[in-house]
C-alpha cells in the first residue's frame, strides 16, 4: 500500500519531545498527521477506540517512548504485539537509553525498530526522514 | 569397715570418671525419669554443669529429685517437653534439628532414651552459629539492596538524566536553525559550545553507566581472549587502520573471564592508544601475552604514542582523572579497566615514559578459581 497520508501515533509524555517530533515532521516529504497521547493507558484507549478516543484513526506507525509514567513503554509494546488486531502496526521505540539490556528487552517484545533519541535537532530531522523513507517511501506496511 | 561400705566406695570410685566426663562434655545434659504422658511430672535424675547454665540455675545437683514443672515453671519448653515424653515412651532417639531459642540463647536438642522411662535431654549451644548466619543473611540482604539501588541508578542515568540534556541541546540547535540568518559568528559559536557541552555530558553519563555496570550480570567462563579482542576491534570498526595505525597481535590464550567485560578492557586500551598518539608519527599497537605464573597470564597492550610521566602511573586509573585536556575523554575508561581486571582477580598497571609510548599490563586467571563452577 502506497501511503498518501501517513497517520502517526506518538506516545510521549515530554512536551519538549512532542514539539521536536512535530517540528521535524513538518519537514517530512510525505503528508502526515500526528496524534499524540501522553500515557501508555491513553495509547491503548486510542488503539482500541475507547473513552475519549472513540473516533481515533488506526495509525500506520506508532512512535513509542519507553519511559512513560504509569503503564510503561515496554508494557504498551507488549500489549500491542500480543493483540492480533494491533500487532501488524509497526512500532518504533524512541528512547534516550543506549543500554544494551534495554535494546535486548525491547527486541524480545518484537519491536519493529529501536531508535535512540538524538541530542540535537538536525539529527532528529535526519531520524524522521530516515524513518519516513524506510517505512513509507521505500518500504511498505501492511494494509489493515 | 563393713564390706557394704567398701562396695559403695568402690562403686562411687568407678563412677567418678563418668562424672568428670559428663562435667566436661560441651553439651547441657539432663537425665529425666518420665513416669507418665505428662512431661511436667518428669523427675530430674542428673544434670551436668552446662545443664545448670542452660537452666540458668546455680547448682542443679541440689535440684535432683524435683519435677520438670518445678524446675521450669515458665514451661517455655513446648516441643522439647513433647520430644522428651515421646523419646521416653517409645524408647527412640528424638531430635529437634531446628535451633530454638531458650532464655536468649539458641540450642539444638536431642533426646536419647536409656530404657525404663529414662531419657537424656541433650542441648547443644548453637548460639554463635545462629547469630553468625543471621548476620550474614543481613549482609546478603544489604548487598541485594545496594545492587538493586545500583540498577535503579543505572536506569535513572540511562533515561531520566539524558532527557533534560537532550532538551537543552535539541532546542539550542532548533534555535540555531530557525534563526539561521540572524546569527552572527559569535552567537553561532555560543550555540556550538552549548551543544558540545550537552554532548559531553551525555558521553559522561553513558560512560559512568558503563562503569556502574561492571560487576553486574557477570558471565565468567573459560573464554578465548582473542574473541574479546575481536569484539573490541569490531566495535572500533576499522578505526585502527583508518587512522593509519598498525596493530600487531599475538594469538591470545584461554582465560577465566567475562567476554563482554574483557572486550571493554581491550576497547579502552586500544582507544587510548589511538587517542594519545604522537602527532604525525606512525603508531604501532602491540597486543600479546606472557605467562606470569602457573595459572596467571600477563597481557600487554603497548603503543608508540606520547606516553606518560610515571608519577601519574597510579592516577590514570582513578575515575575522572585525566592527564590531557583532550575533549573526547571522560576519565572513566582506565577506571573501568581497573574495575574489570580487579573483578577478575587480576591487576592492571602501566609502564611508560614521556614520549616513549606506554605499555599497559593486566593479569587474568588461566583457570577457574577454586570453587568456581
Amino acid at each position: 500500500m502506497k501511503i498518501q497520508m501517513a497517520n502517526l501515533l506518538l506516545v510521549e509524555d515530554n512536551p519538549g519531545d512532542v514539539l521536536l517530533t512535530r517540528k521535524a515532521l513538518e519537514k517530512a516529504k510525505i503528508a502526515n498527521k500526528l496524534a499524540v497521547v501522553t500515557t501508555g493507558e491513553a495509547a491503548m484507549d486510542y488503539l482500541h477506540r475507547r473513552g475519549k478516543h472513540q473516533d481515533s484513526v488506526r495509525p500506520d506507525l506508532i512512535l513509542l517512548d519507553l519511559n512513560l509514567p504509569g503503564m510503561s513503554g515496554s508494557e504498551v509494546l507488549r500489549a500491542i504485539k500480543e493483540d492480533v488486531t494491533l500487532r501488524r502496526i509497526p512500532v518504533v521505540v524512541l528512547t534516550s537509553s543506549e543500554a544494551d539490556e534495554d535494546v535486548l528487552r525491547t527486541f524480545d517484545l518484537h519491536v519493529n525498530s529501536y531508535m535512540v533519541k538524538p541530542v540535537d535537532f538536525t539529527q532528529m530531522t535526519r531520524l524522521i526522514f530516515a524513518m519516513e523513507d524506510w517505512w513509507f517511501v521505500l518500504g511498505r506496511i501492511p494494509k489493515e | 569397715m563393713s564390706s557394704d561400705v567398701a562396695e559403695l566406695k568402690q562403686r562411687i570410685q568407678e563412677l567418678e570418671p563418668f562424672r568428670k566426663i559428663f562435667a566436661g562434655i560441651p553439651l547441657a545434659i539432663y537425665i529425666w525419669k518420665v513416669p507418665s504422658q505428662d512431661p511436667g511430672s518428669a523427675i530430674l535424675l542428673f544434670a551436668n554443669k552446662l545443664a545448670a547454665e542452660h537452666a540458668r540455675r546455680g547448682d542443679l545437683a541440689m535440684q535432683i529429685g524435683r519435677t520438670l514443672d518445678e524446675l521450669f515453671p515458665d514451661s517455655a519448653l513446648g516441643p522439647e517437653a513433647a520430644a522428651l515424653v515421646e523419646s521416653a515412651r517409645s524408647d527412640r532417639v528424638v531430635a529437634i534439628t531446628e535451633p530454638r531459642e531458650y532464655r536468649g540463647r539458641w540450642y539444638r536438642s536431642t533426646f536419647v532414651p536409656a530404657g525404663d522411662g529414662v531419657t537424656a535431654a541433650i542441648y547443644m549451644d548453637v548460639d554463635a552459629l545462629v547469630r553468625t548466619s543471621v548476620a550474614s543473611q543481613a549482609l546478603a540482604s544489604d548487598l541485594r539492596r545496594s545492587n538493586s539501588e545500583l540498577e535503579q541508578f543505572a536506569y535513572v542515568a540511562s533515561h531520566d538524566l539524558q532527557e533534560p540534556l537532550r532538551m537543552v541541546s535539541s532546542y539550542v540547535t532548533l534555535i540555531e536553525e530557525e534563526l539561521r540568518d540572524k546569527l552572527t559568528d559569535d552567537t553561532r559559536m555560543y550555540v556550538g559550545f552549548a551543544v558540545d557541552g550537552a554532548r559531553r555530558m551525555q558521553k559522561l553519563i553513558n560512560d559512568l553507566l558503563q562503569y556502574s555496570r561492571v560487576g553486574r550480570a557477570r558471565k565468567f567462563d573459560m573464554i578465548l581472549a582473542d574473541d574479546a579482542l575481536d569484539d573490541a576491534l569490531a566495535i572500533l570498526n576499522g578505526a585502527v587502520t583508518d587512522r593509519g595505525a598498525e596493530l600487531l597481535r599475538e594469538p591470545l590464550p584461554r582465560v577465566w573471564a567475562d567476554r563482554a567485560m574483557l572486550g571493554r578492557v581491550f576497547l579502552n586500551l586500544i582507544g587510548n592508544a589511538l587517542k594519545f598518539r604522537k602527532d604525525g608519527e606512525p603508531l604501532i599497537i602491540r597486543i600479546g601475552v606472557e605467562e606470569q605464573a602457573q595459572d596467571v597470564w600477563r597481557f600487554y597492550v603497548s603503543d608508540t604514542g606520547r606516553g606518560l610521566d610515571m608519577k601519574f602511573a597510579e592516577r590514570v586509573f582513578v575515575i575522572f582523572q585525566r592527564l590531557s585536556i583532550d575533549k573526547a575523554g571522560t576519565g572513566i575508561g582506565l577506571a573501568e579497566c581497573r574495575k574489570v581486571v580487579e573483578q577478575h582477580g587480576g591487576r592492571i598497571w602501566v609502564e611508560s615514559a614521556v614520549g616513549e609510548g606506554a605499555t599497559f599490563y593486566f593479569t587474568l586467571r588461566s583457570h577457574p578459581p577454586e570453587g568456581a563452577g
